[in-house]
């Protein structure tokens, strides 16, 4: 009896270390998943905080929409900010996040998702998801590219740029591989090339702004050959993006109030927001301010007068105040009216401009703008981009771009008795890399 | 009723002995050695007459008739009972043993073994010390008296801490087992009076016993329990605790016409412009508000300045210790039954405690607990235990310093109350704003803080089960076995309430409410009424135990060897939601729309209105199979050893590599016990020594990617969306710890002096850190575990008793002296920015050579003599870079050591006096041989959140100010890098030296003689509690355990202790 028991106890003890595998292959907890389906990365990709949110905003910071009175200045409470305003040293990405971390966490998702997507079969089930996943993940890196070489490269210049040092390019999630600096060339092939891959495997239009689709991979893709100035190329995509969508606000449509513009409005294409310092938006720079017409809309729906004769800005397409910097259709009538303009298209150029503007102005006050040359047509254009794209963090690499084509924009800043100046070409325009990443991977960092 | 009758016949001698004549008796106490003992206990049988033995070791004593019998006993001797022999002197032997007075066997949660075969580090706490304090929680009745233990107070680091920490990265709380397995619920549900004692397992021998969660230390909580053949016991408990109004002035905010000075400069310089013209509509300070008036000419000059004025001899502390701190105030009543006849045993209890604190929270708890043994027959044995707890605890009021409203702390010259103590308003939005906006419309939008917490309330209500169930069978010829099974069920509801009428749920409906312009009828998005917020938090564990014990004795041999394994499973379940719209009256709710966007009121920004349901579910499970075996040669010399092999369902990680092997081996020689042994001074000398080793890994391992879905879908989408939650790092490998012990026991003759010293030291090999990573990766993280150091250990545990008087007036002091010194030894990280390291000793350091948790701060060069700006040193000059001084280019070399954050030297004496029926107890702790970085002013933070340090008064103003003060001077345009220098420079590090009296216990017993009282032993005490700091090293008025808290307060506490 009694050794009948303790076999019977050691059994147990033997099935219970035998069962133990099994046992232990439990989920330690419910929300847990090695991604393994496309519905799995499709949820990582719509985590909108990473992707969509948070973009860099140290670019517009940097630009001249904005200023700041000595006592604005002085009242910031971080040498941060003062250094993004004034081109300063190093201590710009000190603290953690920042936009580099905002430019790579989308890439790392990206990797995560192109890497496991390889181990799950594309059926007749799935294609269409399947699809979308792999041509969101490509145009979500292509997008972070992009941005980060507008704000940490030099403007792309075609006979420099396979020598420049650009960005780190990441393609693997494996974060043991060390970062390294590849030029500039090959900064903006890669993000062409992901984009241009990312064309076929999209839905003409998405379920929601927040999603990528082929109107949106086709309007940063215009954007990324204005900055590399292949004009050709940057009118035909902003073309395929107007064909698919070419829905214009009408601002007569649209009361003055605290934040006038509705999010996700019809212009949106792609929606992103970026987090920046609230000082950005408080004075707007008065000479832009008085260059629109007073029958021009956008005078009293972009601004909200301070009170004390400066103004501040309040036409974010994100309805809020945190400011707005997706694809709208906007840019595009810009970006193929500067295609034109610069290819010598005068006419074509002006009739993209009036039709943006027409949305704009009081009902019956626009009188069509003309243009004696392609090149004062140019400078309609370049001067319209800027009121139409104020805040939207494209200002920074338009000046770089405008600056490397000849124009000479220099930003001055007048703080407290002194005066600082960025000249066209001056090293400043590409920002410092953080000093922690710089320390740790070796890379090359960027003269100041 | 069988109980009971079994119960009356114990009784009944007593009923008889009262008519007896009475007889003297003489006689002698000797130990073994024949050497006589003074000082030992007799008592009487029948009577419980007491007298003591003299020099000699005779005593006389009456007895009540021939067959009585007397009761010897004597500290660390085992106790005997004798009949007394009328015709001649009894010559009574008793023999040695160091714990017969104490708890003689230490419970490891798997098996007890008597203290004499322990090879092991221990210590342990008898219900009798436990008693001596009077926290309503277990743990907290260890503080200041535990060999070994260290309680810290500084909130970023692990509050109880055995011998030191062994891992950095991993779990740091010691492991708590509550009668045979590991407590998964709230530690708060144990009532300290159900607690019979505490052992506490230090060295490898515990970790090679419980496993990986071990490394810490292991407490092991043993509960009360019936005993075979004893009479009913009734014991009764209650104690009322009351202490003293917080003192708001230990907190050092600066002073309201300072700050006032400072609101006038900067505004004169325009800071708050941006902030006027905020389309958010943050409030404003009044004196900022009285300004602008001034500005705008609402207000005269003189007038502006008169109200400014006025403001300035406020202190905000005065409100909030007037209106919202009271005393604190604890009651506890216990009951308790326990017996047991040959074959059943009973203990059932039950207590209540109702605590207030000095902010009216409240905490209620009840405990019912029931423990039976049967013997069901000469070989089976069944355990039954029930420990069933609620709780009940309710939100109080808002103290000073909670809270902040738009990232501001509340300026110093608040006013919560008007002079008649009404609640006045705080602005959370600007008054001007809030004043028309709307035109009325809108429901209040100020924040009353008298008001509110009335307002807005939560309460938890925890039901906790624990059930227990064991086996042992007895096989014969040594082999045994025995199962136990547990199930534990704490179901834990919160709900909050925050009704209408409060701030939160007024200020929501307000921010979505939609006014017609034209017919001013109001919209609610968020409906009126209360938010209502449920969350439910069940967790269930089942732990089952299967052990195969094996004892035998044959000759000069002794062996004892234990197997077994483990299977334990937690599973936590949650879920929260919340309501809008709540009418508490009727129980009903509202409809809100949490999918779309709405404009809010103030900006015309949509919002969603937020959701509060989520659900959670996390399962864990455990398998363990361990092994423990002794060997004992001429019950002289031990050895042991015990190995066990840990797994757990770790997610994402390849079954092989879920486990954890451990293993410890021990030595002891008691060497009083060898024939050669001949110190009759020393009559008790023993020598242990363990070796084991123990690991961690870390959890957030994985082999592979993992991601976790959040609870709720995505803001504007709607749709499910996941983050990485884990990501392979095949470079990381297991924490290792080796541990070593080398112990001495030993006791002078009688026992004047006994105590024990250990030696220990540890040697930790890859322990896990935060090294920073190349966030280009895109981890959504800048740190990273990897293995980045090695660090050795070693220290002193000593505890010595003694026993100078033993008469009339005894005497017995306790020493408990701790010494542990760390050292790093590698560390792996290189080109790291020294701005890391500066915490104040909660990241592990990264000198060689240099504790294992230092303080480490910047140069310090004193104030500029010009401009009292502080200087550091850069290249080995004096500096004003603050770029340079706190950059990228500050090495961890340029830093400088302090000492070691945590104390070097610790722990407590003692002092119980004891005299006739009085006795006295008082406990000092001391905490020896380590730094903390004070706080001071930071002129960043009081410009950008009204956050202000008295510091600012003795800033430096005029040259010449350096020679009395090393506070910079104010400036303005201030830089973030100016103050973060200041604040973490060498020059604000104190040593933290101190010695505390943390209690005073005084109590008086009755033990009436004879039957017919109504009880057998009656105690009252008195405790004074948290008596406030004796000697510091620091001239700062800090109390180094509590440097940005609150200090507890003084406390009294009455009590009774009946036995009936």
């Amino acid at each position: 009896m009694r050794h009948t028991i303790a076999l019977i106890f050691i059994c147990c003890l033997l099935a219970v270390q035998i069962s133990c595998k099994k046992y232990l292959d439990a989920k330690p907890d419910k929300s847990l998943v090695i991604p393994s389906s496309v519905a799995d990365l499709q949820a990582l990709l719509d985590n909108n905080d990473r992707m969509n949110k948070n973009c860099p905003w140290a670019g517009e910071g940097s630009s001249d929409n904005y200023y700041l009175t000595d006592a604005d200045f002085n009242a910031l409470t971080q040498q941060r900010y003062k250094n993004i305003y004034t081109w300063g040293e190093e201590i710009i990405f000190d603290a953690y996040p920042n936009d580099w971390s905002y430019s790579y966490d989308p890439v790392y998702y990206a990797n995560i998702v192109l890497e496991s997507l390889s181990t799950v079969e594309r059926t007749n089930q799935n294609k269409t998801v399947w699809d979308n996943v792999k041509g969101s993940a490509l145009f979500f890196r292509g997008k972070c590219f992009l941005s980060t070489l507008s704000l940490w490269a030099k403007a792309y210049d075609s006979t420099t740029a396979g020598s420049e040092p650009g960005i780190p390019i990441r393609l693997s999630s494996d974060f043991n591989i060390a970062s390294t600096r590849a030029s500039i060339q090959a900064g903006y092939d890669q993000a062409i090339t992901d984009l241009k891959n990312a064309i076929p495997l999209l839905p003409a239009t998405p379920t929601h702004v927040m999603r990528p689709s082929k109107s949106a991979t086709y309007a940063l893709l215009a954007r990324t050959y204005l900055y590399v100035q292949d004009y050709t190329n940057a009118r035909k995509y902003a073309d395929s993006a107007l064909q698919l969508n070419s829905n214009l606000l009408d601002y007569n449509t649209i009361s003055p109030a605290t934040t006038p513009f509705p999010r996700f409005n019809a212009e949106v294409i792609m929606h992103f927001t970026a987090s920046a310092m609230s000082a950005i938006r408080n004075r707007i720079d008065s000479t832009l301010y008085n260059s629109y017409s007073s029958n021009d809309l956008r005078k009293s729906l972009f601004f909200r007068n301070n009170g004390d004769g400066s103004f501040s800005f309040v036409g974010s397409y994100d309805g809020s105040t945190t400011l707005f910097c997706g694809l709208s259709t906007d840019e595009l009538y810009l970006t193929r009216a500067e295609s034109f303009a610069r290819s010598g298209n005068a006419g074509a150029a002006l009739s993209d401009l009036n039709t943006l503007l027409r949305k704009r102005w009081k009902t019956g006050t626009f009188i069509p703008l003309t243009a004696a040359n392609a090149a004062d047509c140019l400078e309609l254009v370049l001067t319209e981009r800027r009121k139409e794209l104020l805040m939207r963090h494209l200002r920074w690499p338009d000046i770089k771009r405008q600056n490397a084509k000849g124009s000479a924009i220099t930003i001055t800043r007048k703080l407290n008795g002194q005066i600082f100046s960025l000249p066209p070409g001056d090293n400043r325009f590409a920002l410092p890399l953080p000093a922690t990443v710089i320390a740790k991977t070796g890379i090359v960092q960027n003269p100041r | 009723m069988k109980i009971f009758l079994y119960n009356l016949l114990l009784f009944l001698p007593f009923l008889a002995q009262a008519q007896s004549t009475q007889t003297i008796i003489t006689g002698r106490i000797m130990d073994s050695t024949r050497q006589p003992l003074e000082g030992a206990i007799i008592e009487v049988i029948s009577t419980h007459n007491k007298t003591t033995t003299k020099s000699d070791g005779s005593f006389t004593v009456k007895v009540a008739n021939i067959r009585d019998s007397i009761k010897v006993s004597y500290l660390n001797y085992e106790g005997r009972t004798v009949p007394v022999d009328v015709k001649a002197p009894i010559i009574i032997f008793l023999r040695f043993s160091v714990n017969q007075l104490e708890e003689i066997t230490v419970n490891t949660g798997y098996q007890k073994i008597s203290r004499e075969r322990a090879t092991g580090s221990y210590t342990l706490l008898d219900n009798k010390t436990l008693n001596l304090q009077v926290g309503t929680t277990t743990l907290s009745r260890l503080e200041g008296l535990t060999n070994g233990i260290l309680f810290d107070r500084n909130s970023n680091r692990p509050a109880i801490t055995i011998r030191g920490l062994s891992t950095i990265y991993g779990n740091q709380q010691p492991l708590v087992i509550v009668n045979h397995f590991p407590y998964e619920g709230d530690l708060n549900n144990i009532n300290p009076d159900d607690v019979e004692n505490i052992s506490v397992l230090k060295d490898a021998a515990a970790a090679s016993i419980w496993g990986t969660r071990a490394g810490n230390g292991v407490i092991v909580i043993t509960l009360k329990k019936g005993k075979r053949n004893r009479s009913l016991q009734v014991n009764f408990n209650s104690v009322l605790t009351v202490a003293d109004k917080p003192d708001l002035s230990y907190f050092k905010p600066i002073a309201s016409s300072d700050f006032i000075d400072v609101e006038q400069m900067l505004y004169s310089k325009g800071f708050y412009t941006s902030q006027i013209n905020n389309i958010s509509r943050p409030a404003l300070t009044p004196v900022v508000e009285l300004l602008l008036k001034k500005t705008n000419g609402q207000l005269s000059p003189a007038e502006a300045d008169s109200r400014i004025n006025a403001l300035r001899n406020l202190d905000v502390r005065n409100d909030f210790s007037k209106y919202l701190y009271s005393n604190l105030v604890n009651t506890q009543y216990s009951l308790s039954l326990q017996g047991g006849s040959p074959v059943v045993t009973y203990h059932v209890s039950g207590a209540m405690n109702r605590n207030t604190n000095e902010l009216k929270a409240t905490y209620n708890r009840v405990n019912l607990y029931a423990d039976n043994s049967f013997k069901l027959s000469d070989a089976l044995q069944l355990t039954t235990s029930l420990y069933y707890t609620q709780s009940r605890s309710g939100s109080g009021r808002s103290g000073y310093g909670q809270g902040s409203f738009n990232g501001q702390q509340l300026y110093p010259y608040a006013q919560l109350a008007d002079a008649a103590g009404n609640p006045l308003a705080l602005n959370v939005y600007r008054e001007p704003y809030i004043d028309t906006a709307g035109n009325g419309k809108l429901l209040d939008w100020k924040y009353y803080p008298l008001d509110e917490y009335r307002r807005a309330v939560s309460s938890t209500n925890t039901q906790d089960i624990l059930a227990n169930a064991g086996l042992q069978y007895n096989l014969g010829k040594g082999l045994s076995f025995s199962a136990n099974y547990q199930y534990q069920r704490q179901v834990r509801l919160t709900e909050t309430l925050q009704d209408i009428n409060s701030f939160s749920a007024r200020d929501l409906i307000n921010r979505f409410s939609q006014i017609n312009r034209s017919t001013g009828v109001v919209k609610y998005i968020v409906p009126l009424g209360g938010i209502f917020n449920n969350t439910k938090a069940i967790m269930e564990t089942q732990n089952a135990r299967g052990q195969i014990n094996y004892q035998k004795n044959w000759g000069k041999h002794d062996i004892s060897l234990l197997a077994g394994g483990e299977i334990r499973e937690i599973i936590s379940t949650g879920n929260s939601s919340r309501v809008y719209g709540y009418n508490d009256e009727f129980a009903t709710v509202g409809a809100v729309d949490l999918v779309n966007t709405y404009p809010t009121f103030i900006t015309g920004a949509n919002q969603a209105i937020p959701s509060g349901n989520a659900f959670s579910g996390k399962r864990n499970r455990f398998t363990s199979l361990l092994f423990n075996g002794a060997y004992t040669f001429r019950s002289r010399y031990m050895f042991s050893a015990s190995a066990r092999k840990d797994a757990s369902n770790l997610f994402g990680v390849q079954a092989n590599e879920k486990g954890v092997p451990l293993w410890s081996t021990g030595l002891s020689w008691s060497v009083s016990k060898e024939p050669f042994y001949s110190v009759p001074w020393l009559p008790m000398l023993k020598l242990r020594l363990t070796y084991g080793s123990s690991g961690n890994v870390d959890n957030n391992r994985s082999a592979v990617t993992t991601i976790g879905y959040t609870p709720i879908g995505a803001q504007y989408t709607n749709l499910p969306y996941a983050n990485v939650t884990q990501f392979p790092n095949p470079s990381l490998r297991w924490e290792k710890v080796y541990l070593f012990n080398a112990g001495i026991d030993f006791a002078t003759k009688a026992s004047l002096f006994s105590g024990s010293v250990e030696f220990y030291s540890k040697k930790g090999v890859d322990l896990f850190g935060n090294a920073p990573v190349d966030y280009t990766t895109g981890l959504g993280t800048n740190y990273l575990t990897e293995n980045i150091a090695n660090m050795e250990g070693h220290g002193f545990d000593i505890q010595l008793h003694a026993r100078p008087f033993s008469g009339q007036l005894k005497w017995t002091p306790t020493l408990v002296f701790n010494f542990a010194a760390s050292k790093v030894t590698r560390f792996n990280q290189t080109a790291t920015q020294g701005s890391a390291y500066l915490s104040s000793g909660e990241s592990i350091s990264p000198l060689e050579g240099k504790p294992v948790y230092s303080i480490l701060s910047y140069q310090w060069a004193g104030l500029d003599p010009a401009s009292g700006d502080p200087q550091g040193i850069v290249n080995g000059l004096v500096s004003k870079n603050y770029t340079a001084l706190t950059g990228p280019s500050v090495l961890i070399s340029d830093l400088v050591y302090r000492g070691s954050a945590v104390p070097v030297y610790w722990g407590n004496f003692l002092n119980s006096f004891v005299y006739k029926n009085w006795s006295v107890n008082i406990n000092m702790v001391y905490k020896l041989g380590y730094y903390f970085r004070r706080s001071s002013i930071n002129y960043s933070s009081l410009f950008s959140a009204s956050s202000g340090h008295s510091d600012f008064a003795e800033r430096w103003q005029l040259p010449g100010d350096e020679a009395r003060t090393q506070v910079p001077s104010l400036i303005y345009p201030t830089t973030s890098a100016r103050d973060n220098f200041y604040n973490s420079s060498y020059v604000l590090v104190e040593k933290g030296d101190h010695i505390r009296l943390q209690f005073i216990n005084i109590s008086y017993e009755l033990q009436p003689k004879g039957s017919r009282s109504a009880f057998q032993k009656l105690q009252v005490y008195f405790n004074a509690n948290n008596m406030g700091i004796i000697w510091k090293s620091n001239k700062k008025a800090i109390d180094p355990d509590y440097t940005s808290g609150l200090p507890p307060s003084k406390s009294y506490a009455l009590g009774i202790r009946v036995n009936f």
